[in-house]
């Protein structure tokens, strides 16, 4: 307990707490490496020549997903704020919420996959498989350590490792938990839902038409 | 140095944080219904673009807390992010001339 105590509130010559810093420095690398995932799908997007691809994908369903992350990120940021105003309680709840909101998307996740193995696509089927089911599975791998993490803490509370005190290691899981909203927030945004509309032809199309705006058309 | 520049005890309150929560719930519905309407393509495409980028700088700011936190984080965090953007960018320009 002193320890968390002691990490949580040293001094630095920066004076930024390094496990706040480090968590900053991992997003940011984490950034160019969804980047990474996200850029390789959408390159290879429409150039599969056998098995189901891009049509295959069930909007409705995914919204759902969508939506109960993006609550999972508001339970988040409450448990945060209950801990910092010293409800103990209230911040335990929220946790509870957050690890099983980020559960039920993984069983999203997990049925999506069963669909389409079931449809015939998986990772070696074509350049969609590989690229879709590598971008959403280290997503959704990301979320699953984020629940480990998130029921740790929750388990914390009650022997006490966890307070008030010393809610910047709330925060720090927090600002992991939320990355990984935000992260399927492009995922949702430009793989699913632009994506669909066919992102080169239509980016290009779009250029075209500010620029004839513009007056350079 | 007396305290760390990092110490949150000016966090916004529930209330601000259901506000936001409900905000972007509502713009998911506005993607997924644009999604779906009989609008031009390249309209409904910039529509999608913005909106994504509305929500992830929400919570970027308000749930992420950059908005009152130390400007040294925001660099951490969006200098990368404007390396990968370029990077995408970058790559469609080139897979485009490349495969067309």
């Amino acid at each position: 307990m002193q320890y968390l105590t002691d990490v949580a509130t040293h001094r630095t010559s920066t004076g930024l707490n390094s496990r706040k810093l480090l968590m900053w420095a991992f997003l940011g690398s984490d950034v160019l490496f969804f980047g990474t995932l996200i850029a390789t799908h959408l390159v290879y997007r429409g150039q599969s020549v056998s098995g189901p691809a891009e049509n295959i994908l069930d909007i409705p369903i995914t919204s759902i997903s969508t939506f109960v992350l993006l609550m999972s990120s508001l339970a988040m940021v409450l448990a945060l704020s209950g801990l910092q105003r010293g409800k103990i309680g209230e911040a335990r709840f929220w946790l509870a919420a957050t690890a099983l909101l980020g559960s039920v998307f993984i069983g999203f996740q997990m049925y999506e996959f069963a669909e389409f193995a079931h449809e015939g696509l998986t990772p070696r089927t074509n350049l969609f498989g590989s690229t879709f089911l590598i971008m959403t599975g280290f997503h959704g791998t990301h979320v699953a350590i984020g629940i480990f993490w998130l029921w740790s803490l929750f388990f914390a509370t009650f022997n006490g490792k966890i307070h008030q005190g010393n809610s910047l290691e709330v925060e720090i899981a927090g600002l992991y938990w939320h990355f990984v909203d935000i992260v399927w927030i492009v995922i949702f945004g430009v793989v699913y839902l632009v994506g669909a509309y066919g992102v080169e032809e239509h980016v290009e199309e779009a250029g075209h038409a500010a620029a004839a705006i513009l007056g350079f058309g | 140095m007396a305290h760390l520049a990092d110490s949150h005890d000016s966090h916004p309150g529930p209330r601000l944080y259901i506000t936001v929560a409900l905000i972007l719930a509502a713009l998911t519905g506005i993607e997924v219904g644009a999604f779906f309407l009989e609008l031009s393509s390249w309209i409904v495409v910039w529509i999608l673009i913005l909106l994504t980028l509305t929500k992830f700088l929400m919570v970027v700011f308000f749930f992420m807390h950059l908005r009152m936190d130390d400007n040294r984080f925001s660099l951490l965090f969006f200098a990368p992010m404007v390396i990968m953007v370029s990077v995408v960018v970058a790559l469609l320009a080139l897979f485009q001339n490349l495969t067309r």
